[in-house]
Formats: C-alpha cells, sequence, structure tokens
C-alpha cells in the first residue's frame, strides 16, 4: 500500500513534467501539422541552458524560466523561419527529415560543447525533501510539477482567451480563411513553433533540477510525447494531462515495484506503449493534435 | 504587426458614384505555372453589383483570387480606386478597403460566432471599436445575434453564410468579392440573402462583384454581368441584355 500510493505520487509529479512537455509538441503539430523530431533535444537544450545560467550567473531556475522562454520562442521561431517555412509546402516528408536532422546537429553540438558527462542543475532547494507521513517528495520535483501546472494552464488561456491565441486558432482551422481576415499565415506558423519550443525549454528547465542529464536523452522524450499525444486523443490540453498522468503513473509504478533494472523498464514500456496504442488507436495519428478549446 | 488601419471608410470615397472602383487589365494568372486566366479584362463601378457567370471549372474563382492576391498574377494589371493593387495581399487589401467572401465555407468551426466575427476585425486594435461593430453586425443579421456563442461549426447552411458575409462586413469595405454567396441556400433564403445585398448597397454604399452559379438570377440582381469560357470573358454586358442574349441564354440558361 505504501509503496502504491509512493508510485502515484511519484507518477503523477512525473506526468506534470510529461504533459508539459507533449503539449509543446501537439501545439506544433495542431496549428503547423508538422511533427518536431526535434522536440527532445529542444527540451534538453533547454536543460543545458538553464544548467548554463545557474553555472555562469549563479541564476536560479525559477528565476531562469521567463529567460528560457523568451529564448525557447525565439529559437524556435527562428529555426522554423529559416529552415522549416520554406519546406513546408513541399513533400509532407520534408518537416520531418529537417526535424530529424536537427535533433542530430542539436545532440552533436550539446556533445562538442559539454561533454557527454551528466549534468545537473543546483537550486536553493535542491537538496529539500518533502515528507509527509511516510511519503517523500523532492522540493525540486513538486516544483516542477507546480510550474509545469501553471504554465500548462497559461498555455490554455493563450489560445483561448487572447486575440493571438484565438488567431492561432483559426489558423489552424482554416487556413484560407485566416488570410482572408487579415492574419499572416507564415508569422502565427512561426509563433506557433515558437511557443513549442518555449515550453520545450521550460520544460527542460524544470526537468534539469530534478536528475542529470546528457545530450542524447533528447529522442526518448520525443517518443514519449508523441506517444502521450497520441494516447491523449490529440489537442485538448485535459486529454494530454490525462495521459501523462497515466505514462507518468506507469513509469514510476515499473521503477518502484521492480527494483534495480526499474528505470530503464520504465523506459522500454514507453515503447510498448507506442505499440499498444498505435494498434488499439490508429485513428489517433489522424486526428494527433487538432487544436481544440 | 498591423499598423494603420483605416477607420470606417463606407461612405467618404474619393470615387464619385459611377466611377470605376476596380479595374483588371489583361490578368494571366493560374497555379504552379500553369495559366487558367488568359486575358481578363473587367471592370467595377461605383455602387454597382457585378456578377460572373460561367460553367464550372471557367476560372470565375481564379479571378477573385488573383484580384485578391491569394495567387500571383503573371502578367497584367489590378487597379482599386486608382491605386495599383496587382501585388497586394489580403492583409494590404482590407486595409485599403476591400473585403472578399470565399467560395468554400470559411468559417472557423471550432470558434463560436462571436469570436468568427470578432477575427473580421483582425487587423484593428481597439476592442471597443470591435464590439460595437459587432453589435451593428448582429443588428444586420438578428439570426446570428441569437447564436453568438455557439461554435460556427454547428451552424446551419444559411447560418454560416450570414456568419460569413456578416464576418466580410466587419472592417466596413467599400467594396466586397463574393464567390457563390448562395450556394446551399434554398431558392427563398437565396432570395432574402440578394435582397440583403441589394439593401447593404443602397444603405451603405458597398460594391459588389458576385460570382455566381445560378446565372439567372444573378443577372436579374446585377447591374451589369461577365460571362467566362476558359480563362476570358466571352460575354460583358448590362444584366438585361445578357438575359436577352441568344448565345447566353443556350449556353447558361437552359435556351
Ligand atoms: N489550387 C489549385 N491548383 C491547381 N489548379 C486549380 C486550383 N484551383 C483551381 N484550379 C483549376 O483551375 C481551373 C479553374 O478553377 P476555378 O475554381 O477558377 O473555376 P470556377 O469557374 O470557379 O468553377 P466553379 O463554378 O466550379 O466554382 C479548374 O480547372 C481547376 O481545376
Ligand atoms: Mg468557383
Amino acid at each position: 500500500m505504501h509503496t502504491l500510493i509512493q508510485v502515484i505520487i511519484d507518477g503523477v509529479i512525473l506526468g506534470g513534467f510529461y504533459a508539459l512537455m507533449a503539449q509543446g509538441l501537439s501545439l506544433i503539430f495542431g496549428i503547423m501539422r508538422v511533427i518536431n523530431l526535434a522536440h527532445g533535444e529542444f527540451l534538453i537544450l533547454g536543460a543545458y541552458m538553464a544548467w548554463v545560467a545557474q553555472e555562469y550567473l549563479g541564476l536560479d531556475v525559477l528565476m531562469t524560466l521567463p529567460l528560457l522562454i523568451a529564448l525557447g520562442f525565439g529559437f524556435g521561431w527562428v529555426v522554423s523561419r529559416v529552415v522549416i517555412m520554406p519546406v513546408l509546402e513541399r513533400h509532407e516528408l520534408m518537416p520531418l527529415l529537417i526535424t530529424f536532422g536537427l535533433a542530430s546537429v542539436i545532440a552533436g553540438l550539446l556533445t562538442v560543447t559539454f561533454t557527454t558527462t551528466p549534468k545537473v542543475t543546483t537550486a536553493a532547494y535542491s537538496d529539500s525533501v518533502i515528507s509527509l507521513l511516510d511519503y517523500r517528495v523532492s522540493v525540486s520535483k513538486a516544483v516542477m510539477l507546480v510550474a509545469a501546472l501553471v504554465l500548462l494552464t497559461m498555455l490554455t488561456l493563450f489560445l483561448n482567451r487572447t486575440k493571438k491565441g484565438k488567431a492561432m486558432k483559426a489558423t489552424a482551422q482554416n487556413r484560407e480563411a485566416a488570410r482572408i481576415v487579415g492574419i499572416n499565415v507564415t508569422r502565427m506558423y512561426c509563433s506557433a513553433f515558437g511557443l513549442g519550443t518555449a515550453v520545450a525549454f521550460a520544460a527542460g528547465g524544470l526537468f534539469s533540477v530534478t536528475q542529470g542529464f546528457h545530450p542524447f536523452m533528447g529522442g526518448l522524450f520525443t517518443l514519449k510525447a508523441f506517444v502521450i499525444v497520441v494516447l491523449g486523443g490529440g489537442g485538448r490540453v485535459s486529454g494530454t494531462l490525462a495521459a501523462a498522468m497515466f505514462v507518468g503513473i506507469i513509469e514510476a509504478g515499473l521503477s518502484g515495484y521492480v527494483s534495480n533494472i526499474g528505470t530503464s523498464l520504465g523506459t522500454a514500456a514507453a515503447f510498448v506503449l507506442v505499440v499498444v496504442v498505435l494498434a488499439l488507436r490508429p485513428e489517433g495519428i489522424s486526428r494527433l493534435g487538432g487544436v481544440r478549446a | 504587426m498591423p499598423t494603420s488601419v483605416p477607420e470606417t471608410h463606407t461612405k467618404e470615397s474619393s470615387i464619385a458614384p459611377g466611377e470605376v472602383m476596380l479595374e483588371a487589365a489583361g490578368v494571366i494568372a493560374g497555379y504552379g505555372g500553369f495559366d487558367i486566366l488568359h486575358g481578363i479584362d473587367l471592370e467595377v463601378r461605383r455602387g454597382e453589383i457585378v456578377s460572373v457567370v460561367g460553367p464550372n471549372g471557367s476560372g470565375k474563382s481564379t479571378v477573385f483570387k488573383a484580384i485578391y492576391g491569394l495567387i500571383n498574377v503573371r502578367q497584367g494589371m489590378v487597379v482599386f480606386e486608382g491605386e495599383n493593387v496587382t501585388a497586394m495581399g489580403p492583409q494590404e487589401l482590407l486595409r485599403t478597403g476591400m473585403a472578399m467572401v470565399p467560395q468554400l465555407s470559411t468559417v472557423f468551426p471550432s470558434l463560436n460566432v462571436y469570436e468568427n466575427l470578432e477575427l473580421g476585425m483582425y487587423l484593428v486594435r481597439d476592442k471597443a471599436r470591435v464590439k460595437t461593430r459587432i453589435d451593428d453586425i448582429f443588428d444586420l443579421f438578428p439570426r446570428l445575434a441569437d447564436r453568438r456563442a455557439q461554435y460556427a461549426g454547428t451552424l446551419s447552411g444559411g447560418e454560416r453564410r450570414a456568419l460569413e458575409i456578416g464576418r466580410s462586413l466587419m472592417l466596413n469595405p467599400r467594396m466586397i468579392l463574393m464567390d457563390e454567396p448562395s450556394v446551399g441556400l434554398s431558392p427563398i433564403l437565396t432570395k432574402e440573402m440578394f435582397q440583403q445585398l441589394r439593401e447593404l448597397r443602397d444603405t451603405a454604399g458597398i460594391t459588389f462583384l458576385l460570382i455566381e452559379q445560378n446565372a439567372r438570377s444573378a443577372l436579374e440582381l446585377a447591374d451589369r454581368g461577365y460571362v467566362i469560357q476558359r480563362g476570358l470573358v466571352s460575354h460583358t454586358g448590362t444584366g438585361e441584355a445578357l438575359l436577352g442574349d441568344e448565345e447566353v441564354r443556350r449556353a447558361f440558361l437552359g435556351g
């Protein structure tokens, strides 16, 4: 019983992080119809940015978060403007190949710059643990969950309540009509890609305090984000959140009950989930990420 | 970023009634390097309702896309109120006072009626002005007012058309291009809609260029008409004259 509750706590925390990460991928797909295969690398890039800010500027992760979001937005905007927009109208595989290439480039550059030795960002609260009854949660993970939920809420409010957000959804729903009312579609696409990247950077920053990371972790994150978005039925934040919690709890369960190899089993579980999800809900792919309120 | 948007333009225009407002001269355009239009000439005078008719696939919608900057004009010129607008896209044309309602349903299905109308004034930042304008549109289309919170995707065909027309009116255009506004509407609703367009012309002074599938009622409504065949204007004249033309009758009006 004790283990079960601890597993659920750990799973929910992991799930909150996954939800944030997946929503970034889902946003980009929902608006632009581009599957960003570099999403996980973007996240890791964000983690390294947070590490650099901490190491060289002495900035705490929570203070870095707005900076990470701004950097991520700018980076994503430029990447989409320079390498994705030019191929968007061509074959639909082109963006896929481009982002796949981008992923290797980022992992390579990170290796050259930071080596493959895992890094972990420290924060003022790095060593603190919340103990309640018999259950333990590290403060850095609790911070990650709360920040992820806050950011998800802000993203949802942006899309549903603000003029720019509505214009973004409108562009996804009908590109031709968006042009007719004077929306600059290219700019909307770049903003969507920027926003999705900003979310990945933020998720990476929060993650960087909770465990060690290295340049080659990105692919796995991309895969998990993809599984969650498909499982969540696409687009709706509530669906993504539920799917992310599900994946988080399964993973926490495997590492909680199966000692030693548990963590890698959790990883393997993601692969199994891809297969299961695709077998049970093949339509999930085509409906992936329609941006709905 | 949207910069300057003209204030309500409807009434005051540099163009006097009856003067040429829109002119297309020798427009050649098409898709992917393949020409569909082979030199279209047409003009619309201020305050007119002009109908464009012709067989399916003859290039009617393509004419609108070329005028509205949705496709490239490879050769020729489009002039609106004395300004060369050939290279302008929708955003600039909206600012200049021209709106368009495309052929296919172009509401935003997962946004509600109110939000759809808001986006019609995407280029305007002043929220109060947008709100006032939406109230005007609701006065014009009371059926939309009742459904302000309904998703546009769940509206009936007629309501959708009304929403699209309402949205195109948001920026107070002086001219509207409408591609088959009656598509999917019953004859009664079509008549009502045509009546409404005529009223808009008479009260708000809006000039209309319409494409219509139903050539007879379109030419009855219009002051003048153009018949387009295989990417060229084959006939032009007053609505009456075209309705009376032997050749046109045989080709489009069933004898
Ligand atoms: N996006 C496009 N890409 C390639 N060809 C196109 C495209 N849109 C239209 N065409 C072609 O251009 C020609 C003219 O099409 P257009 O839509 O202008 O006809 P239309 O007169 O409006 O017909 P309808 O009465 O059926 O609406 C057609 O042969 C059509 O197949
Ligand atoms: Mg057409």
